[in-house]
């Protein structure tokens, strides 16, 4: 087992590492961090998404860019690729939620879409991705396929944007409790809240800038199951002690 | 002087102030296909229809630009190879990119394709067809991406600006072969005179994708390279369109040679005229969405008397902030080009 010292070693190595866009260097520290016995949930997010965190920061300020953020979006998949399947936590208590995604129909530019994605995927999310061009009914299909709690729509034209609000209203046909986000280029707060929508970017000129917003929220979440799992005194290997529960 | 009259916009180029601001459509290919109630994929292959749904929105909404080829601008990839998909809505879209292992692949293309493409061949029979019907009542436009866009679409987007970080010479050789294409694109309607103007977009240029740093390096000095021989060779300049607050990046589309700069509604117009007074003409910039699509007749007026009392009158043509939607009410088209009522 690695020292506190070296745990936060790890988990500064995984954080720089994402935040540099070093593909190498966040999945040797990743396999640093399985063999010495980091917990894999701490180093997705105390690492890899706190790098992420940062990255956000700094598109924000204008330092980085969609270039940058794409690479550092490929270091951070490098090392959730190795340390998801070691996540050991009861399904019961993690981060719960499901999402639908996709490009709305006629646009294809999914740049942001994949972004957000990554960061639902990042907390635990079960990501539903209907890909890029989705006919609008296809939302409407796939929310009730899978019941998800959020539909998150993206474009990044202004002549495909008109297709978001068909899909709110057909959502709200069939739920009108149902939870929308909509992001992309052309979208802002205003337009969200004509068309009936729950969220969008809340000074973000795209939807990227949403999902970069979105890694704090969902640290936040990270914390609050960590919370629960202190209070639920959680058992060595992550799961909960039955004898304790 | 009549603020519809392609002279007043020929004085607005000049950076004189017509005695009206002029107003024109600024793209609005798709629109003007819905007008006509055809699809894209309807017109994308057929001369007389695209004519015909130019000239019908002329008909309902006279400009002093029309602007053909219009959402079709992806055809100039599909032309050299790339995979081109019809969705139901929106405009024809580069499903499969020309690239798919290495950049090298662009030394196989023939640019000759261009020529013998059934939707190039539309675009130019279009430019032809609507500048015999309207004559000097219009100047005719031909529209593309600019070489940084039609680069990344011939590549595939997300490995391009990549690249732009990992491998830049990757992005200098396809900028490179996108100035060849658009050269081989217009120079059949420079050389026959058929077309008064250029207009190039540059969406993937935008500060929303990439720094000012970035720009410099691989968008300046490809767009300046088919400006300069736009104007150099064939005397017609070149209208430049960048999605996004292009803020930081100003001075840098000044130096492309663009005889107008597009602005995108994003822009705080008042800012832009201030730092490009005397320089080049400005051109913008009506929210497309939130004031065309949604607003009605009144919130166009508004915004018109915002747009105008920003970019003041020397320099500067009232238009959409970037493509309209196909929905856009008629009317409000009309009150934002007979914005003087």
């Amino acid at each position: 087992m690695a020292t506190p010292e070296r745990q936060a070693e790890i988990l500064e190595q995984l954080k720089n590492s994402v935040i540099e866009y070093d593909e190498d260097g966040v999945t040797r520290a990743a396999g640093d961090a399985l063999a010495e016995g980091v917990d894999a949930y701490q180093a997705v997010m105390d690492g890899l998404a706190a790098g992420m965190d940062v990255v956000g920061t700094y598109f924000a300020q204008g330092e980085y860019f969609v270039p940058e953020v794409l690479m550092c979006a490929d270091a951070l998949y490098a090392g959730l690729h190795l340390l998801k399947p070691h996540i050991k936590m009861d399904p019961a208590t993690m981060v719960k939620g499901s999402v639908v995604i996709g490009t709305v129909e006629g646009d294809i530019h999914d740049i942001g879409k994949n972004l957000v994605k990554m960061m639902f995927e990042v907390a635990g999310f079960t990501v539903h991705d209907l890909g890029r061009d989705v006919p609008l009914d296809s939302f409407v299909d796939k929310y009730l396929e899978t019941d998800a709690d959020i539909v998150c729509m993206s474009a990044m034209m202004t002549t495909t944007m008109i297709g978001m609000p068909v899909v709110i209203e057909k959502v709200r046909a069939k739920n009108p409790r149902a939870k929308i986000m909509i992001g992309g280029a052309p979208i802002n707060e205003d337009i969200a809240s004509k068309w009936g929508a729950d969220g969008t970017g809340k000074d973000a000129p795209n939807a990227l800038q949403e999902a970069l917003n979105m890694i704090g929220v969902l640290r936040e979440l990270g914390d609050q199951f960590t919370a629960q799992r202190t209070q639920k005194e959680w058992g060595a290997d992550g799961l909960l002690d039955p004898a304790r529960s | 002087m009549n603020a519809h009259t392609p002279d007043a916009i020929r004085e607005a180029f000049r950076l004189g102030a017509p005695a009206q601001t002029p107003a024109t459509l600024f793209g609005a290919g798709q629109w003007s296909v819905y007008q006509l109630g055809c699809s894209m994929r309807e017109v994308a292959t057929d001369p007389d229809r695209m004519t015909a749904a130019l000239l019908e929105a002329q008909r309902k909404a006279p400009s002093p630009i029309v602007f053909v080829g219009s959402g079709f601008n992806n055809q100039l990839i599909g032309a050299l190879g790339g995979r081109i998909r019809y969705p139901r809505l929106g405009a024809p879209e580069v499903g499969v990119p020309i690239i798919q292992d290495s950049a090298d692949e662009v030394d196989r293309l023939d640019l000759s394709e261009v020529d013998r493409d059934p939707a190039v061949f539309t675009v130019r029979q279009t430019a032809r067809a609507v500048g015999q019907a309207l004559g000097p009542a219009a100047i005719v436009a031909v529209t593309q991406w600019g070489p940084f866009t039609t680069a990344g679409q011939m590549y595939g987007l997300d490995g391009f600006l990549r690249a732009t970080l990992t491998a830049p010479e990757v992005v200098h050789r396809m900028t490179g072969f996108a100035v060849l294409a658009l050269k081989q694109y217009f120079r059949p309607l420079l050389e026959e005179k058929q077309i008064g103007l250029i207009s190039l977009a540059d969406h993937s240029a935008s500060s929303d994708l990439i720094s000012r740093k970035a720009f410099a390096k691989f968008c300046l000095p490809p767009l300046m390279d088919f400006i300069d021989w736009a104007k150099k060779a064939y005397r017609v300049d070149t209208w430049l369109h960048i999605c996004g607050n292009t803020a930081d990046k100003w001075d840098l589309m000044v130096e492309t040679g663009a005889v107008c700069l597009s602005l995108d509604q994003k822009v705080d117009l008042g800012q832009a005229r201030r730092v490009c007074r005397g320089r080049v003409c400005l051109a913008g910039n009506i929210d497309p969405v939130q004031v065309m699509d949604q607003g009605g007749i009144s919130d166009v007026l508004a915004a018109v008397q915002r747009c105008r009392e920003a970019a003041g009158r020397e320099g500067f043509i009232l238009t959409t902030g970037c493509e309209m939607t196909p929905t856009t009410p008629l009317g409000n088209v009309q009150a934002m080009l007979d914005n003087e009522r």
